[in-house]
């Protein structure tokens, strides 16, 4: 790619920009590792509302990472949530429980197999995860080979915002340890994606076998802020 | 057996007994995971977290803190020579795929067909699946570790689970401080029984039949 290597480094107001009111965006993160926590706090800063959050967890501990999202689900800016481990969000249950709150409850697994679906151009899958419970109620059940499957749709989203490690200026990027999680697989299945890192380098600098998020996925990389 | 902590630590070492040498497996935050601490001499098992690390090792000391290495509880771990990471797909892929020997994990209800529920006490508490309901529906062999009774003393062995279900027909070995039981085609069978407890008092404290198992042996630890 050389010289025609495009820059999708850009500032926190090009990224602000990006935050419509409606949209559906994809967060990732696993507890507290790989969470995009400088673009959450620039999305609760934004005017952006009646959004909805797809994540694994979105904890409200005060002055945690995730804080800024369960603020702004709190004060009603993201009226749906879909998510699947709860427990680190007292808010959920009694704002769900109230109608306050619309939530669908989605196993782990089944939300990243989802997302890499809707990522990759897949019409959704057979699983047998939450079989005959809450979870697969109303869901086509097919069978294969003499085993009960039933169907899991995709997952897009409007935004993605994905968190690396260390990303090249034109999106390349490498999630080490478990900062990989969601954000492998949110980062293709948006229509817009935003990453970002905690050091961005030159293009070439990224040794290639070693990147978890191709560049083709990545619309814009923006430099995280300390403390996130 | 007054005091919880005690509870937990017998629990744990009982589950430990349960993991073969060389098992892959994926344990649930508490008890599950504190049976790491009890393994007998001779025995390995490979861990993984479904946050996406298959070779945890221990909490790591304060200066080997890796900020991006924790495991699913959230706890700062060390990675094992010949560990390795990967994303929440092929995390997910491992855990639904089979490719795990075995899970233990907690439950709020277990009843006679292996039903289990663990994500929703309506009203009261709303954990979610997380990882649980793919945990139960990949792994070989499903192990539960919990207390045999709720903190006001109701059975948590039911005939028939009330609260929303995790799994179907998914539980293998039930692992109380009362005893062990497995669940069967016939009913749950009592295969180990805590010396500390009567038989009467365990099926006192159950809200199925147990049926003995002609093979009752006391609790291994």
């Amino acid at each position: 790619m050389g010289k025609a290597a495009p820059d999708k480094v850009k500032t926190k107001a090009e990224a602000l920009d990006q935050f419509k009111d409606g949209s559906s965006v994809m967060v990732g993160g696993f507890n507290k590792v790989g969470v995009p926590g400088t673009l959450l706090r620039w999305l609760s800063e934004s005017p952006a509302k009646e959004l909805t959050l797809i994540c694994n967890n979105c904890s409200n501990a005060e002055g945690g990472i995730w804080y800024p999202a369960a603020s702004m689900i709190k004060a009603g800016r993201i009226p749906t949530v879909r998510i699947s481990y709860l427990a680190t969000n007292t808010d959920l249950r009694p704002m769900w429980e109230a109608g306050e709150l619309e939530l669908e409850i989605i196993p782990q697994g089944t939300l990243a197999e989802r997302i890499r679906a809707g990522a990759f151009g897949i019409g959704g899958f057979l699983t047998k995860v939450g079989i005959h419970t809450q979870i697969s109620e109303g869901k086509p059940i097919i069978e294969v080979d003499g085993e009960e499957y039933f169907l899991e749709k995709p997952l897009k989203a409007d935004i993605a915002l994905v968190k690396a490690t260390k990303a090249d200026k034109m999106g390349n990027a490498i999630c080490h340890g478990t900062s990989k999680n969601f954000n492998t697989i949110m980062a293709p299945a948006a229509r817009f994606t935003i990453l970002e890192a905690d050091e961005i380098v030159e293009v070439g600098q990224l040794n290639f076998d070693h990147i978890d998020i191709p560049s083709i996925f990545v619309d814009m990389v923006v430099q995280s802020e300390k403390g996130t | 057996m007054e005091k919880e902590i005690n509870i937990r630590e017998f629990i744990a070492k009982n589950v430990a007994t349960l993991l073969k040498n060389g098992y892959v497996v994926d344990l649930g935050v508490g008890m599950p995971t504190l049976a790491t601490n009890y393994l007998p001499d001779g025995v390995t098992v490979f861990i993984q977290a479904e946050n996406g690390i298959l070779g945890c090792g221990p909490k790591a000391e304060e200066d080997e803190i890796d900020p991006d290495l924790i495991d699913a509880g959230a706890a700062n771990i060390v990675c094992l020579p010949g560990g390795c990471t990967f994303d929440s797909a092929i995390s997910f892929g491992i855990i639904r795929g089979g490719h795990l020997d075995a899970t233990v994990l907690g439950a709020l209800q277990v009843d006679e067909k292996g039903n289990l529920a663990n994500w929703y006490l309506p009203g009261k508490m709303l954990p979610g699946p997380g990882g649980a309901m793919d945990l139960v529906a990949g792994a070989k062999k499903v192990i539960i570790a919990m207390e045999h009774t709720t903190k006001h003393g109701d059975p948590k062995v039911l005939k028939e689970c009330t609260l929303p279900l995790t799994a179907v027909n998914a539980v293998d070995l039930i692992v109380t401080e009362m005893g062990v039981i497995e669940v069967t085609a016939k009913g749950f069978v009592l295969i180990e029984q805590n010396p500390e407890y009567t038989l009467d008092q365990i099926q006192e404290a159950t809200g199925a039949k147990l049926i003995i198992s002609l093979d009752l042996k006391p609790m291994a630890v």
